[in-house]
């Protein structure tokens, strides 16, 4: 069972609530600083946090990398589109 | 309106239109099938691109249409996790554990493409817009005719989901 307590006047799961827009830098400052305040002193939120975000760089990586049209592929569009 | 020949915008945008398309298909479609479309269907409109929009949001839109054409059936998938706490749980929110997602490179990338097929057309489509073509959340918004919140919480639960489809992927490879 996950834990979910109040620490810095936060939640845990108002912190999973928003931990993408806080990734992201969607969240105002002042709630930046207050999930902040929280990851300092919730070590399960810290831990997930940082899993979360290692995780999304990975996603973002593997994606772009991954996908280059391959060269068949290519050269059978470019028949039909007659270059 | 001064334009670049028609070959030149192919090669410029042909990478992230595949990528696209090959989110578009899922496991059901052709990943070759849309960018032909797609590609067939902007050459005869070319003439008539006006460029109200960047030349690859359009092409983005031409391949969405493709896509949803295609797909004789067009229901997202029922969801496996609704609640964000469900959904958090599965991820491996609230265990201090680390997920046993420490998988070789080679074998990553292969499991990441599998869960991004697990998911329904919609999450991987706002997944790549945001996290791989860098789109604002408003011009995904935008594109896809939503409102900025609900593809914040589109993007926020999807990337929940990866994680929670690359734990257990990442569990049952060690078993």
């Amino acid at each position: 069972m996950p834990n979910d307590r109040e620490v810095a006047g936060m939640r845990c799961m108002q912190v999973l609530e928003v931990l993408s827009d806080y990734l992201d830098d969607l969240v105002s400052a002042e709630r930046k600083l207050q999930i902040n305040e929280h990851l300092l002193g919730c070590n399960w939120c810290e831990s997930f946090g940082g899993r979360f975000a290692d995780m999304v760089q990975q996603i973002r990586r593997e994606m772009a990398q991954a996908d280059q049209a391959p060269r068949a592929m290519v050269e059978r569009l470019y028949s039909k589109l007659k270059f | 309106m001064d334009r670049a020949p028609f070959r030149q915008v192919v090669e410029a945008n042909l990478d992230a239109v595949y990528r696209y398309c090959r989110v578009l298909a899922g496991p059901d479609l052709n990943a070759e099938d849309i960018l032909q479309e797609t590609f067939l269907a902007a050459m005869r409109g070319y003439d008539d691109f006006r460029g109200d929009s960047q030349v690859r949001t359009w092409l983005f839109t031409i391949a969405r249409h493709a896509a949803h054409h295609m797909r004789r059936k067009h229901a997202g998938e029922p969801s496996q996790f609704d609640e964000l706490k469900e959904l958090g749980i599965a991820a491996g929110w609230g265990t201090l554990e680390p997920a046993d997602v420490a998988i070789f490179s080679r074998e990553r990338r292969q499991l990441i493409q599998n869960a991004l097929m697990q998911l329904n057309e919609l999450d991987r489509e706002v997944l790549l817009l945001r996290d791989v073509e860098g789109m604002s959340s408003q011009d995904v918004a935008a594109f896809l005719g939503t409102s900025d919140a609900a593809v914040r919480t589109r993007l926020h639960r999807s990337r929940l989901r990866m994680m929670a489809l690359l734990q257990n992927a990442g569990v049952q490879h060690a078993e």
